[in-house]
């Protein structure tokens, strides 16, 4: 006997319907074969799927067994079809009696030898494909169910063993509907290692996290060991504006991909905040393999990426950055296919300025000569610092002048108001625009449109053009940072104090 | 290129007397004998501090406006920044080269090189294309000590090739002279030295030098300076001292992004200047 279960199989980001087909045939030698390019996973699901039955109480069907996952020509991985093939043995070997709502169902996950179903990777994938291609129902593992439930208008059914499975289908034993979850009421404020107020001095590099927070720009910091850059980068979290709900599943979906959502976890509710350690690769970085994956800077996806030391990055790993940051997303191409990753994030670089450290230190000496120094500065390519809207010093600062100053820092929590204020802004602003969320994302296009300058302000950035030489490129990254700036004052319009102190962050060979 | 032999009557009178002699000059740009009639070789530390932009910032202009010619050895940090402040006000200046007349400097330095060979003088005593060594480097200094009529240092450490120089200037009977530094810069070390052991004059205005060489006659009436706006508080403050923003905004007890947007206009009036993230006036202090 023939039969059918729906699944689906995961491409990158893009998820694409699978039909297994299984029969269980009368005649030939009792065996067990799986069709339609499975890899070495899914092969060894046999073994899995066939102790699963038995221990679930049920007998295996001694004949002749043949999968074929269709459509035949895609490769297919995971351990995910481990359900549908068990239900599909079973259905096909007549131990259980189908019903009709299963053509317009899902079933998603992997057994464990008792029968248990375990968590698997991609759940909130499958929900929305549901969702998308009008299937009723899905049957996913009960640890990532939660997943599945920010996905409205579709039955979700947690599967926790094999035999409620069963149960359920020969209409014994129901399975409870997971409730559906609403992504907003999970929102949360990242927690972060420090506070704001808890870093000492370095007022012009906490004002120009503030401005990059609040438009998304990239921000490089460059000064001696010691001297806070860790630190305030640790403490960035904690002033980021939550995520809206547009934005929570666009990342979780990455990340539900990657199998990289806890069991029970429903949703990524805090923006995502990477560090890579300078020795990461570039596959690591970017995305890819012989099964593509998503990257660091996927991972970061509108969120924040941090990179220590930024010039101890092999050159290569960190060129290969140029375009995604350029278009917020990475194609990554392999023999496997060519799967896009979206790659919106916000770059938090620190580096030293020079090998030694100490370069313009008042304290200590530094040991490099020009020459050396000069060449660590040359391992950041100028179309990557190019990139960066906001390039300031961090300077180390002498405690005994700070002490007594009597100015009170302000707390991550004063300045994140301000910030997802602005933010708010620009949510109105972009709002019919679509795939933009940030200042910082504006073609020059839309920078021509929405940070229009009158004639003192042209005046002035004519001035400023001459004075430090600006190219084109920092001419828009400057208009877009004092838009920040002016969002910042909830000010309409630019003005020269806005243009004025996005002068001050430009681009100097750091 | 010109090539000017011991022998030559152009040849430089100042090279005449120095030991090891000097056989041959080449020399790219405007060669004229006037040049070295009042000229003031400049050298000091290739790790320049802001100190020391600002000490050439105050020295150089009335010294370039006295009509005395900068010679300098075309290294980064003192000697390109005199050669270019020297360029920047209109003046005269001589770049000696430690290597062949024909090798290529680097692409960091080429656009100086080029303008020096323009409005003002290349020297070198080696031929071709002669790949710069360590040796050339003493030999050079020689011929800058030789050349003019005093050696000013502007931040030098110990053991460095300024203070060579500084040893040929005492050796040819030329003034030294020296700007003190603080006590607590590498880069003061030797300068302070030489004032200290008696061997330079200390210098701490551009008319202690004029006063010195007595080159007083034919000072002409100096450039006006831009206005000094004391009203500033910031600029007040930037008078003694180069400070980061965050310094700048302590001390005058108002916000860092105010403080910014005044450093950026001030900036762009050209009043202040920055480097490696600490502010300075460009303003004549005196």
């Amino acid at each position: 006997m023939l039969a059918r279960v729906n699944s689906v199989a995961h491409i990158g980001l893009i998820s694409v319907p699978v039909e297994v087909e299984v029969d269980v045939a009368e005649m030939g030698f009792p065996s067990f074969n799986i069709v339609g390019l499975p890899s070495k996973a899914i092969e060894e699901a046999k073994e899995r799927v066939k102790t699963a039955i038995i221990n679930t109480g049920c007998s295996f069907p001694r004949h002749k067994i043949t999968i074929n996952l269709a459509p035949a020509d895609l490769v297919k991985d995971g351990s995910c079809y481990d359900l549908p093939i068990a239900l599909g043995i079973l259905l096909a070997g007549g131990e259980i009696a189908g019903n009709d709502t299963l053509n317009k169902s899902l079933v998603y996950g992997e057994l464990s030898l008792d029968g248990s179903v375990r968590h698997s990777k991609g759940v909130l994938l499958v929900a929305i494909f549901a969702r998308r291609n009008g299937f009723k129902s899905v049957y996913i593992p009960k640890n990532s169910s939660r997943e599945a439930a920010v996905v409205d208008k579709i039955h979700i059914f947690p599967v926790d063993h094999l035999a409620s499975l069963i149960s359920h289908i020969t209409g014994k034993n129901s399975i409870k509907r997971q409730k559906r979850v609403v992504i907003d009421n999970l929102m949360k404020q990242a927690d972060s290692e420090f506070d704001f107020s808890e870093v000492i001095g370095q007022e012009q590099a906490k004002r120009a996290l503030t401005i990059a927070a609040a438009g998304g720009h990239n921000i490089l910091m460059s000064g001696p060991p010691g001297s806070g850059k860790t630190m305030l980068a640790r403490a960035l979290p904690g002033i980021l504006p939550p995520l809206t709900s547009k934005e929570a599943l666009e990342v979780t979906r990455i990340y539900s991909a990657s199998g990289l959502l806890n069991p029970g976890e429903a949703i990524i509710n805090v923006r995502p905040f990477r560090f890579p350690h300078h020795s990461t690769s570039l596959v690591g970085l970017i995305g890819g393999g012989s099964k593509p994956k998503p990257g660091e800077i996927s991972l970061a996806h509108l969120g924040v990426m941090f990179l220590d030391e930024m010039a101890e990055f092999p050159r290569s790993v960190l060129e290969s950055m140029r375009q995604p940051m350029e278009d917020g997303k990475v194609v990554v191409s392999r023999a496997a296919g060519r799967i896009e990753y979206p790659a919106n994030f916000m770059l938090v670089a620190a580096v030293n300025p020079c090998p030694c450290g100490f370069f313009n230190h008042p304290k200590r000496q530094c040991i490099c000569s020009i020459r050396q120094i000069e060449r660590y500065k040359r391992r950041i390519s100028g179309p990557i610092l190019d990139r960066i809207d906001l390039h300031i010093n961090v300077p180390f600062v002498e405690a005994e002048k700070l002490a007594g100053s009597g100015i009170r820092a302000q707390t991550s929590t004063e300045i994140r108001k301000r910030v997802t204020a602005a933010r708010q802004i620009q949510t109105v602003r972009f709002g019919s625009d679509g795939e933009i969320y940030t200042n910082s994302q504006m073609k020059n296009k839309m920078v021509k449109l929405y940070c229009q300058l009158d004639q003192d302000e042209i005046r002035l950035m004519k001035m400023a053009v001459e004075k430090h030489s600006l190219s084109t490129r920092s001419y828009f990254r400057i208009l877009k940072v004092a838009r920040t700036i002016a969002d910042l004052e909830k000010k309409d319009k630019i003005k020269i104090e806005h243009l004025a102190e996005a002068l001050q962050y430009r681009m100097r060979v750091f | 290129m010109r090539v000017l032999e011991a022998a030559d009557k152009n040849f430089p009178a100042g090279l005449k007397k120095i030991t090891p002699k000097v056989k041959k000059l080449y020399s790219k740009g405007n060669f004229t004998k006037n040049l070295f009639i009042k000229s003031l070789t400049v050298v000091g530390a290739r790790k320049m501090t802001q100190y020391g932009q600002r000490v050439i910032d105050n020295l150089l202009p009335p010294l370039v406006d006295s009509g005395i010619t900068i010679i300098s050895g075309f290294m980064y940090g003192v000697d390109q920044a005199a050669h270019k402040k020297a360029l920047e006000l209109g003046g005269k200046t001589i770049a000696v080269l430690g290597w062949g007349i024909d090798w290529s400097v680097g692409a960091s330095d080429i656009k100086l090189y080029r303008e020096i060979e323009e409005k003002g003088l290349i020297l070198s005593e080696f031929e071709n294309d002669l790949k710069p060594q360590l040796w050339m480097f003493p030999r050079r200094n020689r011929i800058m000590a030789g050349l003019s009529r005093a050696v000013l240092v502007i931040e030098a450490a110990q053991n460095s090739g300024s203070l060579i120089t500084a040893g040929f200037a005492l050796k040819f009977r030329k003034k030294l002279l020296a700007v003190p530094g603080p006590v607590t810069s590498a880069v003061s070390q030797g300068t302070n030295g030489l004032i200290k052991s008696g061997k330079a004059v200390m210098i701490t205005s551009a008319s202690d030098i004029l006063n010195v060489m007595n080159w007083h006659e034919s000072v002409k009436k100096k450039k006006s300076q831009p206005v000094n706006d004391s009203k500033d508080i910031i600029i007040k403050l930037l008078a003694d001292q180069s400070l980061t923003v965050d310094e700048i905004a302590l001390s005058v007890g108002q916000p860092v992004d105010k403080v910014s947007v005044k450093l950026s206009l001030l900036q762009l009036k050209g009043w202040v200047e920055e480097k490696e993230g600490k502010y300075y006036s460009k303003m004549d202090l005196t």
